[in-house]
């Protein structure tokens, strides 16, 4: 039972990481990071599965890192993410690894599924279309008085 | 009464991504705050997806702890 219970060894999980790389670095570069933490991850056991190269995004609010003793507030970022199939043990390892790099403002390790997570974009833009035919529709129905309707309306307005 | 159906499950959205902001901001009400159960429509799984989507996109700076 104990020999069991040691040669247990958990499937792999699939895990996303998505990660902030610091505005500072030249846009030349990003690449060097962007390998940096495929090699973390490769380095951890993980095998690729998906991945974003990291974009410059506006933050929703300032993140401060430190580094090399020094605090320094970030406005903006380079948001990129990975998702992959690893062991629990490797997951722990990366964070790890992450921790150290100083490149890197802020990351997250999530367990995911293999699939595809993003929300198709068509919903999306089908729904709001719907919805501005509808207003469409519904606008030019107020407008159905005649101009001496109107007028009398007016006028009863100034009376009154 | 029937409950409205919400929009993942009238959609087949089976998860929510803390990267989707726009389905997120649907479920946000203008200061960033998650809309309850009854005004998102949305079952009790469901909901607490998107509440842990919400919670992960704010951690990494993509969406506003507090809406000006």
């Amino acid at each position: 039972m104990e020999n069991e219970l040691e040669n247990f060894a958990p499937l792999p999980r699939v895990y996303e990481v998505g990660f902030h790389i610091s505005p500072t670095i030249a846009e030349e570069d990003l690449g060097i990071r962007v390998t940096a933490v495929r090699d973390a991850v490769e380095a951890a056991g993980g095998r690729m599965i998906a991945d974003e190269y990291p974009k410059h995004i506006d933050l929703a609010y300032p993140i401060v890192k430190v580094s090399a003793n020094k605090r320094a507030t970030h406005h903006s970022a380079y948001f990129g993410w990975m998702k992959f199939d690893m062991e629990p043990k490797g997951a722990k390892v990366l964070d790890a690894t992450l921790k150290k790099d100083d490149y890197i403002l802020r990351f997250i390790l999530v367990q995911t599924v293999r699939e595809n997570t993003m929300a198709p974009k068509k919903v999306l833009t089908q729904k709001r279309a719907e919805e501005v035919v509808r207003t469409k529709e519904s606008a030019p129905e107020k407008p159905a008085m005649s101009e001496e309707e109107l007028d009398k309306t007016i006028e009863e307005l100034v009376i009154s | 009464m029937k409950k409205e159906q919400g929009y993942l499950s009238a959609n087949n959205i089976k998860y929510v991504d803390y990267k989707d902001l726009d389905l997120i901001r649907m479920f946000l009400n203008p200061n960033g705050q998650i809309s309850g159960k009854r005004r998102s429509n949305l079952s009790a799984k469901e909901q607490r997806m998107l509440a842990l989507a919400v919670k992960r996109a704010r951690f990494m700076a993509l969406l506003p702890y507090i809406a000006a």
